[in-house]
């Protein structure tokens, strides 16, 4: 028989292949996803868990009898799993996140940034919880190490849980809005020979850390171990200034500034990726 | 060789879980040439004031006041894509008043808010950066809903951050509203602020 799961009040409802059926407590229950398995957890500890192979999602239909996709399959546990385990009782799943740390750590003063270290994550270079390589460096090369030979950067701060930013070293030739872009798309970098683009003002402004010893935004490792992102003074995003649609966005790396540039004129760009994950490969 | 289905005893929670976020979008969506930031999109949510899936009032805008609605009858702004689980980021009014770097800090540590009285703080740089929208029509980027309903802060031309520079220590980043810009002055200049306060959330109560 086909194995169900479906969302029937405040439950998600499982029959297995044996005909054993499960109840989840919405409000209770949580999923996540390693080794090409989705993972269902009701409770904090010492509760079963439920573990579907990503290849065995098709056998599993709704209560409509509608087949799951491993793509839909995801969607349904998205939407209906998720608790507050810190508080105990929102019932609600994450949504959002907390904006991570600027990197300040010397305060001036009370209530300054650096008194305060507002943001996410241990620190602006160290995850609160392993990346998919089991460590807990923010930033990694695509095979999880720190050796950089694609002179590719993964971001791990914005995995979530299905695609990561990465990006590549920048040209040192400084060049018009238009042919940044032109030349973002078209980058390859060994296997990835698609997918690229510019970042966004956003993308780019993530990656400043007010905790440099410089003033170069970017100058701080693993930036140093590509030939030229962090020797590069300005970064074109993709964000055309709003109000003046003849400029786009640009990153000061040399006075960590976000500003505006006519779109003629020239300023060096890193082109960003988003990484599919499964269990520990990229692609 | 994963089996296709089976139940196992928890070891602890949490594990293997994500450790980041997507990027919140910036905001534009129009476009000016295929690549460009308008043509991806690239980002969280749905869309700048639309979450992926409902904040604990059950709705899917990005912001509301401490009780999910519009009303913004104390003039908090809570921002639903900082939601971690746990806590969420407030925003609140201030008086169209400016004050030197210092003073701007000492007013948002005192600042008091209808029963919030006291976790009020200046915001750092990144805090101030993911609220402005890249999709605005003028050249105020916190001049939209709900932020049009401050007194200060939005209609502002520059708020202070928190964060002082590294390199060169008496100067400190402030967020240009009426350019886009993240920029740096001295720490004697007199600009606006915006106080910014971590809520505690259960089910929908906000502390």
């Amino acid at each position: 028989m086909a194995k169900e799961i479906y969302k029937s009040g405040n439950y998600i409802v499982t029959v297995d292949a044996d005909d054993n059926s499960r109840l989840f407590p919405i409000g209770k229950t949580v999923y996540d996803e390693y080794n090409s398995v989705f993972r269902l957890t009701e409770g904090l500890i010492e509760d079963d868990q439920l573990i579907i192979s990503y290849a065995d999602s098709t056998n599993w239909v709704d209560d409509s009898a509608v087949a799951y996709t491993e793509a839909t399959l995801r969607t349904f546990l998205r939407e209906n799993t998720g608790f507050n385990p810190a508080s105990g009782g929102s019932g609600a799943a994450p949504i959002g996140a907390d904006l991570m740390k600027t990197n300040q750590t010397v305060s001036y003063r009370t209530g300054d940034d650096g008194d305060l270290e507002k943001g996410r994550a241990t620190d602006f270079l160290t995850l609160a919880s392993a990346n998919p390589f089991g460590t807990t460096e923010r930033f990694t090369d695509e095979l999880g190490g720190q050796t950089y030979t694609n002179q590719i950067i993964i971001d791990w701060s914005t995995y979530n849980g299905t695609t990561v930013l990465g990006y590549g070293d920048s040209a040192f030739s400084g060049t018009t809005w238009d042919v940044a872009i032109d030349n973002a798309l078209s980058t390859s970098i060994g296997t990835y020979t698609s997918g690229w683009r510019l970042p966004n003002i956003n993308e780019l402004w993530s990656l400043m850390n007010m905790g440099v010893s410089g003033n170069k935004g970017l100058e701080y490792y693993p930036w140093t171990e590509l030939t030229y992102a962090y020797i590069v003074s300005n970064f074109w995003s993709s964000t055309t200034t709003p109000y003046a649609t003849t400029q786009a966005m640009i990153l000061k790396s040399f006075t960590i500034e976000i500003d505006n540039k006519t779109k003629t004129q020239t300023a060096n760009y890193i082109p960003v990726r988003e990484f599919t994950v499964t269990g520990t490969t990229l692609t | 060789m994963v089996q296709e289905t089976y139940y196992i005893k928890a070891q602890a929670s949490g594990g293997g879980g994500s450790v980041g976020a997507t990027l919140m979008k910036s905001g534009l969506t129009t476009s000016y040439r295929t690549g460009d930031d308008g043509d991806i999109e690239a980002g969280r949510a749905t869309d700048f004031f639309t979450l992926a899936s409902n904040n604990p009032f059950g709705t899917t805008e990005r912001f509301t006041d401490v009780l999910g609605t519009q009303v913004y009858s104390d003039k908090i702004f809570i921002d639903w894509s900082t939601y971690d689980g746990t806590t969420v980021l407030g925003y609140g009014d201030a008086t169209f008043l400016t004050y030197n770097w210092n003073d701007a800090i000492d007013t948002a540590l005192a600042w008091s808010v209808g029963s919030f009285t006291s976790g009020w703080r200046l915001p750092n740089i990144n805090e101030m950066f993911n609220i402005f929208n890249h999709g605005v029509t003028g050249n105020k980027l916190i001049a939209y809903f709900p932020f049009t309903l401050q007194t200060g802060g939005g209609q502002s031309s520059i708020l202070w951050s928190s964060t002082r520079l590294s390199f060169s220590t008496t100067n400190a980043y402030y967020a240009q509203n009426f350019t886009g810009g993240i920029r740096y002055t001295s720490l004697t200049n007199t600009y606006n602020i915006c106080p910014v306060r971590d809520f505690t959330v259960n089910g929908t109560t906000l502390t």
